[in-house]
């Protein structure tokens, strides 16, 4: 059953006279539970494509469904609502509320929800402890590491349960050891929860990960691979990134 | 959440915060501070100018406004006193002998205007006792006496007990002169004053003009000066028919009631541009704190945060600021004009002739603030309106941020 679809997904901008290509022409479907990476190098569109199906931008051509649902032409609010309610974002750099603490970054999603006191207390309580950040609820971004942060982020994007967690560079600003540490914990969350996850990465460690490895290059889908165990033990070299 | 936010950002950056408010309360202490002083400087030249005028209010015949002539007088003032005295709004009435004269002694002659007043009623012409420098007050109903001020009596060169001719009009319209002694010299504060009025027993000028027992004027002075609207139509109601009429001072002092409509204008003006320059602080504050955070608001809208919640937190971060604002502004304003009304702002030193008067008044040298409530109330009002409609422009363009723009770069 898919999840996102796009179909002749484009994505143009224009810089003075000339017409940039950001992406062209994709038509991409992604599969509950899947955990697949975009991966290509810089400017080949994966940052772009992330944010079409995440409905933060729009496109120039083309339509995004999410579970069945076209999103391409909703209004800002159906936007707003459609991010806090289905979509899950993990981002590179972070990308917490600075002045709220971790349990209420974790916690700010379900507020927007309106959800109940008890609820979403026991909800977030169980998130951060999954993403083993008991302890640390209290803390302000400033006061946990980049890891912590991006753990936290996990949480907030986990906590209203989902249809897809678009992370778009999640491990860029990690060292190899909280890298490890935090694709473990998206791996699990998928395998436990059934979360579907899809990443934009040209981080090895990430790529390796993958059970569906999409390759962009200049906006444009170069390959599409669903990985055997067996092969996600290869190279991005040898999977075209 | 909105609330939450808007208190921690604000918290966040609070040297800048404590900034905004305390512009906002500085300016609205200003403010306050000058309409209180405004007010009670305008009060007291009001005061003073009903004092040495025609009261807040006056009964007089129709036409002695435009033509003040004896023969324009009351003939029975019992009736008319009577119906005063019964509103609750009234404090005192002062029968009185109103003209214009000259008054003339072998060094000279000068135009005056004189009153007749009745000496024995308590509170009349306090302000004329209160200056006298030489000599006494009229003593007698019926002498033939006469209180002038310093300048006139230099003018003159009279001394106390020395004799003047006034001459002017009497009832049946024919010129008439009366001899009368200089009992009392008074020294006002106004030149105007001090060259101009004379005062006389009441009871001696009914006989010297042939009034029998009429009066020109009844002058009314209220309990309450700002309950002059309602005292107007109280006593109004009251009053035998005929040709007199009740007139309300602005009416009768018009360079006093146009000085003051000027001043407060004039003040209105100063007080626009005081709170416009701090509402633009105001701004600029928000617009910068909307700019710095850029980021963070995409962050906000992308997780899913709407449009409006995000307008509604600049919102509540701008009502708030300025709400500890006003309310610092309050307090301090409240402050000071406590300190001005009880101990009064001494401008003696800023005359060098000593000559404190305005508009057809005397002005007291040491300035009484004086802050109404209402006008309190609506100066907060306005400050509040002025700088949260200024939020609202921010406030827009935060709403309007884009997250995939805003979140581009860290």
């Amino acid at each position: 059953m898919s999840i996102i679809k796009t179909e002749h997904l484009s994505r143009y901008y224009k810089q003075g006279p000339v017409q940039i290509h950001a992406l062209q022409d994709v038509n991409l479907t992604i599969e509950k539970g899947d955990f697949a990476v975009l991966a290509g190098p810089s400017g080949s569109g994966k940052t772009t494509l992330l944010n079409m199906i995440g409905a933060l931008d729009k496109p120039s051509e083309g339509k995004v469904w999410l579970d069945g649902h076209e999103i391409t032409n909703l209004s800002r609010r159906q936007t707003s609502h459609l991010r806090r309610d289905r979509i899950g974002f993990v981002f590179q750099f972070y990308n917490l509320i600075p002045v709220l603490t971790a349990y209420e970054n974790a916690e700010f999603v379900l507020l927007l929800q309106g959800v109940d006191h008890d609820i979403r207390k026991k909800k977030v309580m169980a998130l951060l402890k999954k993403v083993g950040l008991e302890g640390l609820e209290k803390r302000k971004p400033h006061e946990l590491s980049g890891g912590q942060q991006q753990r936290v982020a996990v949480a907030r994007a986990l906590a209203s349960d989902p249809a897809v967690i678009l992370a778009d560079e999640p491990t860029a600003n990690l060292d190899s050891h909280t890298e490890e540490g935090l694709m473990d914990l998206m791996e699990d969350l998928n395998r436990e929860m059934g979360t579907t996850f899809l990443f934009s990465s040209h981080d090895p460690e990430v790529i390796k990960r993958a059970r569906r490895l999409i390759v962009l290059r200049d906006g444009e889908i170069i390959s599409d691979k669903r990985m055997s165990p067996e092969s996600s033990d290869q190279s991005p070299e040898d999977s075209g990134v | 959440m909105v609330m939450k936010l808007a208190f921690r950002n604000l918290r966040r950056n609070l040297r800048r915060s404590l900034l905004t408010v305390t512009a906002i309360a500085l300016g609205t202490a200003l403010a306050l501070f000058s309409i209180g002083l405004g007010d009670g400087g305008h009060r007291q030249m009001i005061e003073n100018g009903v004092r040495i005028g025609q009261g807040h209010l006056t009964v007089q015949r129709e036409g002695f406004l435009e033509s003040p002539s004896s023969s324009l007088y009351i003939r029975d003032p019992g009736p008319f006193l009577d119906a005063v005295t019964l509103s609750p709004y009234v404090d005192n009435a002062y029968p009185r002998i109103r003209g214009e004269g000259i008054l003339a002694t072998a060094a000279g002659a000068e135009g005056v205007m004189f009153q007749g007043i009745d000496p024995a009623m308590p509170g009349e012409a306090t302000i004329f006792r209160d200056s006298l420098t030489e000599g006494e007050f009229l003593t007698d109903f019926n002498a033939a006496q006469v209180v002038l001020g310093k300048k006139l009596a230099d003018r003159l060169k009279l001394a106390l007990g020395k004799k003047v001719v006034l001459t002017t009009q009497d009832a049946g319209g024919e010129i008439t002169s009366t001899l009368v002694r200089v009992k009392g010299i008074f020294r006002s504060g106004s030149g105007t004053i001090d060259g101009s009025i004379c005062l006389m027993p009441m009871g001696y000028l009914q006989k010297a003009l042939g009034m029998g027992e009429g009066v020109t004027s009844i002058a009314i002075y209220l309990h309450n000066p700002f309950k002059q609207e309602e005292a107007l139509a109280d006593i109004g109601r009251q009053l035998p028919p005929g040709p007199e009429h009740l007139y309300e001072w602005q009416t009768l002092q018009p360079d006093l009631r146009d000085y003051v409509v000027i001043d407060d204008a004039f003040g209105y003006m100063i007080y626009a541009i005081v709170l416009l320059i701090v509402a633009i602080g105001v701004l600029n504050t928000i617009l910068m704190s909307v700019m710095e955070r850029r980021r963070e608001i995409g962050i906000l809208t992308a997780v899913g945060m709407e449009n409006r919640d995000v307008m509604k937190m600049i919102l509540v971060e701008t009502v708030f600021i300025t709400f500890m604002g006003i309310t610092l502004g309050v307090i301090i304003g409240l402050g000071v004009n406590w300190y001005f009304s009880t101990y009064g702002l001494d401008l003696s030193s800023l005359s060098s002739q000593n000559d404190w008067s305005l508009a057809g008044t005397v002005i007291d040298p040491v300035l009484r603030s004086h802050l109404r409530p209402h006008r309190a109330v609506g100066l907060c009002l306005a400050v509040f309106l002025l700088t949260v409609t200024m939020g609202i422009y921010p406030a827009w363009k935060a709403s309007r941020i884009l997250p995939v723009e805003a979140m581009e770069k860290p």
